[in-house]
């Protein structure tokens, strides 16, 4: 299983500038979350003036930061893992091993996005809209679905790169 | 019956060869459903629920709250907590353990995070106890025990999951938690003075401070203090939902973090917001993958004929609650909380709740004995990130050190069971 120095360069370029771009994404829509839910209690509670639709887009940020989150975690595969006899037996095959865990991981995230496109698809046919803001739910759902693709692509790039670090799971972060 | 329990068998083997919980609880719960009603009906199932979920505005109180934790542990605020613990607890014997134990608390009161708890805990509470030849055991063990306070003491992001799967209020389980985690630090305090008293050379004596540091600790703490009562007091007096005290909350932790003179660049921001973005994603992860695990379950069947099993051996809701409380420990020796609360709360919840238990008395109960999973072996998260900030300090003598504490969390387990009011008696003057 050796790796083309150029194809894997470019592929770390590539992997770089997606996680780059969804931290920025994430990190915009995650701020305007905390500030449209501060704005919106004051203006309910002091002003009495909450913010038109705010549980809307409050609900929409919240997919979008999931799935741009997962984008970043699926490169650089911090997941909840239960690290009990796992590092035994990825010594037995290093490599085959870590083509079968991501491999996995890699299905079932394509899966997530081929039912997300498929609900985008559902929405866009019968017009859905969000029942305050009218907003079309196909967009919001092509959206997610999109960054749903873009963690598949991210995970398949850090399995290239090796940008999967064995001691960098997020076993429990709560 | 039998479909799920082979559900449930592939699911731990999986995640015993190390396939990430998320994605194995998610293809298993797909196949699971497809194999009983057919492969479109399971991708429909799959696509409602993981649309659904993601988009439910109840549940951004998750990245909130995780975000003001990652907040907090950026404001720098723990050094202060801590030195104004030592200064109400430094004159007793082992009173920089007790303050570690003190501080711990009041940093899971904003922190919400047993793992930041107890990684930011080893930072501050240390060096101090090195400096004055605390044996490793007593410091080590009661920093990764002191850390465990975080998921009961609200707000914990445990609570919201167990309210979310089970159907609860997340402001009333926030509520609850707090007489059980004040029984906790309470307990925890009195282990330190036992093992002091039995060993007098773990904790040699150390001078009080300076009155100069200890006012200035003291004022250093006071913004803590206030985020954590308008946050509860909030929840409490009902004049926010718990989602809302999640944005107050975050936003009052960046604002004291920039008052302390922390997060003025982008890159400090960027950081902080990726942090709470990925553990969110992650955190979700599981969460989805688990309730599409979840509708595979009850489509098999498998709660209801417990439910039928409960009849049949005459169980009282109290040997119920107990005999889920053994699963959960058996569980917490592999899985940590959100693990044992996604696999275990929807299989046994028609149960319990059929044979009345008070669901908040419960989800109090499963989130302490997600607390002993955290520092027993052989997965003790919380012993694994006291050695990787601490790594000349022996894994044994970690153990070693929280084994007292694993004991008053037994006994904080069995009288929250035997007296259940200390969980459902503040949410009772709410409801």
């Amino acid at each position: 299983m050796t790796k083309q120095p150029g194809a894997s360069s470019s592929a770390a370029s590539v992997l770089h500038r997606i996680i780059v771009m969804l931290e920025v994404f994430s990190s915009v829509t995650l701020m305007s979350m905390m500030l449209l839910t501060f704005v919106d209690v004051i203006g309910r509670y002091i002003l009495g003036a909450p913010v038109f639709g705010a549980a809307e887009m409050v609900s929409t940020m919240l997919a979008l930061v999931i799935f741009a989150g997962l984008g970043i975690a699926n490169a650089r595969d911090k997941h909840i893992v239960v690290e009990l006899f796992d590092a035994r037996i990825r010594r037995l095959a290093p490599g085959w091993y870590d083509a079968l865990v991501q491999g996995f991981s890699i299905c079932a995230m394509s899966l997530i996005v081929y039912v997300l496109y498929e609900q985008a698809v559902e929405a866009a046919h019968v017009d859905s809209k969000t029942i305050v803001l009218e907003l079309p739910l196909s967009w919001i759902t092509g959206a997610i679905a999109f960054l749903a693709a873009l963690s598949v692509v991210s995970q398949v790039l850090g399995l290239l790169t090796g940008a999967h670090t064995r001691d960098e799971h997020h076993l429990e972060d709560v | 019956m039998t479909i799920a329990l082979i559900g449930f068998a592939v699911l731990l083997v999986l995640c015993f060869l190390g396939f990430r919980v998320g994605f194995a609880t998610l293809i298993v719960g797909f196949v699971g459903f497809a194999l009983e009603r057919g492969f479109e009906a399971s991708l429909a199932m799959v696509g409602q629920q993981v649309f659904h979920d993601s988009m439910n505005y109840n549940l951004s109180v998750i990245p909130l709250f995780i975000l003001m934790g990652v907040l907090i542990v950026h404001a720098r605020i723990s050094q202060d907590l801590y030195d104004a613990a030592y200064a109400a607890l430094g004159k007793y014997r082992g009173g920089l353990a007790l303050a570690t134990v003190l501080a711990a608390g009041g940093f899971s009161a904003v922190c919400g995070s047993t793992l930041a708890t107890a990684a930011t805990m080893s930072k501050v509470a240390m060096p101090p106890m090195r400096d004055y030849k605390y044996s490793d055991r007593l410091a080590s063990g009661t920093i990764a025990a002191g850390g465990t306070l975080g998921i009961m003491i609200p707000p914990s992001v445990p609570l919201v999951i167990y309210g979310i799967i089970a159907e609860q209020d997340i402001g009333l389980l926030f509520i609850a938690g707090v007489l059980p985690g004040l029984l906790l630090v309470t307990l925890f305090l009195i282990v330190v003075g036992l093992v002091v008293r039995r060993d007098p050379l773990a904790a040699p004596p150390s001078p009080p401070l300076e009155p100069e540091r200890r006012k200035e600790a003291i004022r250093g703490t006071m913004p803590v203090l206030i985020l954590f009562l308008v946050v509860l007091g909030g929840i409490y007096s009902g004049a926010f939902t718990a989602t809302e005290a999640s944005g107050i909350g975050a936003f009052g932790a960046a604002v004291i973090a920039i008052l302390r003179g922390n997060l003025r660049s982008l890159g400090e921001w960027r950081e902080c917001l990726v942090d709470a973005t990925v553990t969110t994603a992650t955190i979700f992860l599981v969460l989805l993958g688990a309730v599409v695990f979840a509708q595979f379950i009850n489509l098999s069947g498998l709660p209801y004929d417990l439910l039928d099993y409960v009849d049949e051996w005459a169980l009282s809701p109290i040997q119920l609650v107990i005999f889920v409380c053994i699963i959960a420990i058996l569980m917490g020796m592999v899985f940590e909380a959100i693990g044992i609360l996604v696999l275990l709360v929807p299989v046994f919840l028609p149960a319990l709740t059929v044979s009345g238990v008070d669901m908040i008395w419960f989800g109090i109960l499963v989130v302490l004995v997600s607390e002993i999973g955290l520092i027993t072996p052989p997965i003790g998260m919380n012993v694994f990130v006291v050695k990787s900030v601490l790594p000349d300090v022996k894994l044994s003598a970690i153990f070693r050190g929280v084994t007292p504490y694993i004991f008053a969390l037994v006994a904080a387990l069995m009288l929250v069971l035997a007296i259940p009011q200390i969980a459902t008696f503040l949410p009772g003057l709410m409801r």
